[in-house]
């Protein structure tokens, strides 16, 4: 036990003597450049860079990425960053259309707790050639929203707000909350029969609805079908929800030419008429019966009411000025006078 | 117990002046992080120091041509571009602001990191031309907009494309050089050295011997001379550098591979040599004769070159013209009369054209001599027997032997010819 004792005090005194031997050589100076941590006022982006430190970073510990580096996205694809005025404006109408929604629906602790760490914008879109289909947005880990097409952003339409950005969003958090606490199995048991995933995008969307999806995406496998129907939910419109659930009670099948071959539109997918529902499938009750369990998970998961959500993104969606919504950026004093508008 | 305090006394010395041995040399005089720290803003000062920006030669691939992109960097960190192409700008001179940063990634790393139409419309993965977005391949120009920074100075940077590889240069612009003013005087170069209406060149290198085509272009095609255009094809993009040097994109090295050149000067006859180390390879324009013998051009003598006999025997033309026909003589020049498949010195009365029908002969290369029996078409004739100072004018034409030369050897549209029995008489001719 001596023994023993003399040996781990010697072997102490041995670690001790070699590093207390080897300080000398320390620099007190970081080897870390934090500079940038400090904002400059006469940087060419001060107004966005601060708008975004204070509305994101300060109260959400999100860092709102708009200055491209490539290793920040997939090396794979060709892509180009996001233009200054675009970030500005998604900037102002992520605040208005995304995280206002949820604090005023679920308190602003909610995003805080639960939200994205990184929102990074891209440019261009991210085409799969061999798919014919590019991405619109992608959810890693929970963490970081990517947000692709930026540049051809259109301000002042809410339906491409939604088709490219909004929607997009909605769904991807969906993906985030889900992954969080896992969603009822009951939904994924629903359609499991109906699901494509490698020819989802060739499927026409009345059909898709037809047979129980909010679009031909939600039929590519359950966790997409669940946060498309929750994005769809959210961001349609009161006439095409409607739309969507009325083509879900009709039956439709592909229009073929005289050769047999299936017609299709500019995106490549079939036309199909109204015929009989053959499909065997109630596609509104179908879908219906999925919002429901989501409405349910919502509430008991996260003490979220679905309705109200919907209702405050709907009044929003509607109400939006853009001129308006950039002035938190662009009235921030600057030196130099270096804005951009 | 001795022994053992003895041992653990002389294992904590060893460890104690081991950890402690300050003999190595460190091989830098800062760690990496601070080297790199400060190379950034080192290559950030130089860049905003030049007050007038940077020529950028950009090349998207070196398969397609390159341009030269203006920008001028601020310590805001805005980058300007100034372009004039037909992808950035549909070939109108334009000017756009954004964005830049030098950034500690492999080494310091250069990169535009907004969007700037002007520029990353050759990183943009669009298909070239568009097509339905259904079909886009995603590549685009396959361009860069990253780059690691290799080496600067306050005259020259080094950068290497980080996505793609290619190296791309940018030199200094003069303070005094207004930029759009740049784009004007870089198509009036271009115009000078090369022109479309001569779309042949030959890359002469050590023994083997290409027909270069694209030189308006900016993209060289390479075909080894006498081999296959559609298997031995070798592309090349360059770019014409504010010098009048041209820069390859890539080094070109032949089909055998036993020469490699990538910039060419440009020197005092107008031809362009290879300056690459070891490299003896140069450009060289078609040859005066074969030039002046195609059938594709008509030449008017240009009567301000007129020098010696030529000067006097013109002028008494253009009188006699007036003085019979009540007209201004409008030209000499050469033709060839297609209708009769022979070559003629045409004269323009100020009414109308006649032919006089001649023999072309090349002596090699750059030697030229004519003859004629004086037959011609109805208007020819006419004016043949009504002034006898064109008639003179021709026969002094067809009495000499010429030398031929021009002041532009790869794109000879203009061409000297010397008396070689009178050196004093002279005239040149002008491709129409």
């Amino acid at each position: 036990m001596l023994l023993k004792n003399i040996l781990k005090s010697a072997l102490l005194c041995c670690v001790a003597f070699s590093f207390a031997a080897c300080d000398d050589d320390l620099s007190s100076e970081s080897i870390f450049d934090d500079k940038d941590e400090v904002l400059d006022p006469t940087s060419y982006s001060y107004q966005l860079d601060k708008f975004l430190a204070d509305t994101y970073l300060a109260e959400y510990n999100l860092q709102f990425r708009y200055k491209m580096q490539d290793v920040g996205a997939d090396m794979n694809y060709n892509l180009v960053p996001a233009s200054y005025a675009n970030s500005v404006d998604l900037a102002v109408l992520t605040k208005y259309l995304w995280f206002e929604v949820y604090d005023v629906c679920a308190g602003p602790q909610f995003l805080k707790t639960y939200g994205p760490r990184i929102l990074h914008l891209i440019g261009s879109p991210a085409y799969n050639p061999f798919s014919g289909t590019m991405i619109l947005g992608l959810a890693e880990g929970g963490l970081k929203v990517t947000l692709f097409k930026v540049n051809t952003m259109n301000v002042h339409s809410f339906e491409n707000l939604n088709e490219f950005y909004f929607k997009t969003m909605h769904h991807e958090f969906s993906h985030i909350l889900h992954q969080t606490k896992t969603y009822p199995k009951e939904f994924a048991e629903i359609s499991t029969s109906y699901y494509d995933p490698l020819g989802w995008q060739d499927r026409n969307e009345k059909a898709t609805a037809s047979l129980g999806f909010t679009s031909n995406y939600a039929s590519s496998e359950p966790r997409e079908d669940f946060a498309e129907t929750v994005a769809n939910f959210i961001t349609m419109t009161d006439a095409r929800w409607n739309q969507l659930l009325e083509d879900a009670t009709q039956g439709w099948e592909p229009i073929e030419d005289e050769y047999g071959i299936p017609q299709t539109d500019a995106e490549n997918r079939p036309i199909c008429k109204q015929v009989e529902d053959f499909d065997g499938v109630d596609g509104k009750a179908v879908i219906l019966q999925k919002v429901e369990i989501i409405r349910q998970w919502f509430a008991s998961a996260w003490g979220l009411d679905l309705d109200k959500l919907r209702a405050e993104v709907q009044f929003r969606q509607k109400n939006y000025n853009i001129e308006e919504l950039r002035k938190q950026v662009y009235d921030i004093p600057v030196e130099n006078n270096t804005n951009k508008e | 117990m001795k022994k053992i305090f003895a041992i653990l006394f002389s294992l904590a010395c060893v460890v104690g002046f081991t950890s402690c041995d300050h003999e190595i040399d460190d091989a830098f005089d800062e760690g990496s992080a601070h080297r790199l720290k400060h190379a950034i803003e080192r290559y950030d000062n130089l860049l905003c120091n030049a007050e007038n920006g940077w020529v950028m030669e950009y090349f998207a691939t070196d398969q397609e041509e390159g341009f030269p992109m203006l920008v001028k960097f601020s310590k805001t960190k805005a980058a300007t571009f100034g372009a004039k192409n037909k992808y950035s700008s549909n070939n109108k001179y334009a000017e756009e602001t954004s964005m830049y940063e030098i950034i500690a990634d492999n080494g310091p790393v250069l990169t535009f990191n907004t969007y700037n139409s002007l520029f990353h419309v050759f990183a943009s993965p669009e298909d070239i031309p568009q097509t339905d977005e259904t079909d886009e391949q995603g590549y685009g120009h396959d361009g860069d907009y990253e780059f690691v920074i290799i080496e600067g100075d306050e005259n020259h940077f080094k950068l290497v494309g980080k996505k793609h590889g290619l190296v791309i240069n940018m030199q200094k612009l003069p303070a005094d050089m207004e930029w759009e003013n740049y784009y004007v005087e870089m198509e009036a170069l271009m115009a000078k050295l090369v022109s479309p209406r001569v779309p042949n060149l030959t890359l002469v290198a050590n023994d083997e011997r290409y027909v270069v085509t694209g030189m308006h272009e900016g993209l060289l095609t390479f075909v080894p001379e006498g081999g296959d255009a559609v298997t031995q094809t070798i592309k090349a993009a360059f770019i014409l550098q504010m010098n009048g040097n041209i820069h390859l994109a890539v080094p070109f090295r032949g089909i055998k591979e036993k020469f490699e050149v990538q910039n060419f000067q440009m020197m005092e006859d107008g031809t362009f040599k290879c300056v690459d180390e070891g490299q003896n390879a140069y450009f060289e324009g078609p040859a005066l004769t074969e030039m002046f013998i195609t059938k594709n051009f008509d030449w008017h003598i240009n009567p301000e070159t007129l020098t010696g006999k030529f000067k006097p025997a013109y002028d008494a033309v253009v009188a006699q013209v007036k003085e019979t026909i009540k007209s201004d003589f409008k030209f000499f020049g050469f033709r060839f009369e297609a209708k009769l498949g022979s070559f003629a010195i045409c004269e323009h009365n100020g009414r109308g054209l006649g032919n006089i029908y001649i023999t072309e002969d090349a002596i090699g290369n750059d030697g030229m001599k004519f003859t004629t029996e004086f037959k011609a078409d109805k208007n020819g004739g006419r004016d043949l027997d009504k002034m006898n100072t064109i008639k003179e004018f021709i026969q002094l034409v067809v009495s000499s032997e010429y030398q031929l030369s021009t002041p532009v050897p790869l794109a000879p549209t203009t061409i000297k010819f010397v008396s070689k029995q009178d050196p004093n008489d002279s005239f040149e001719v002008v491709a129409q």
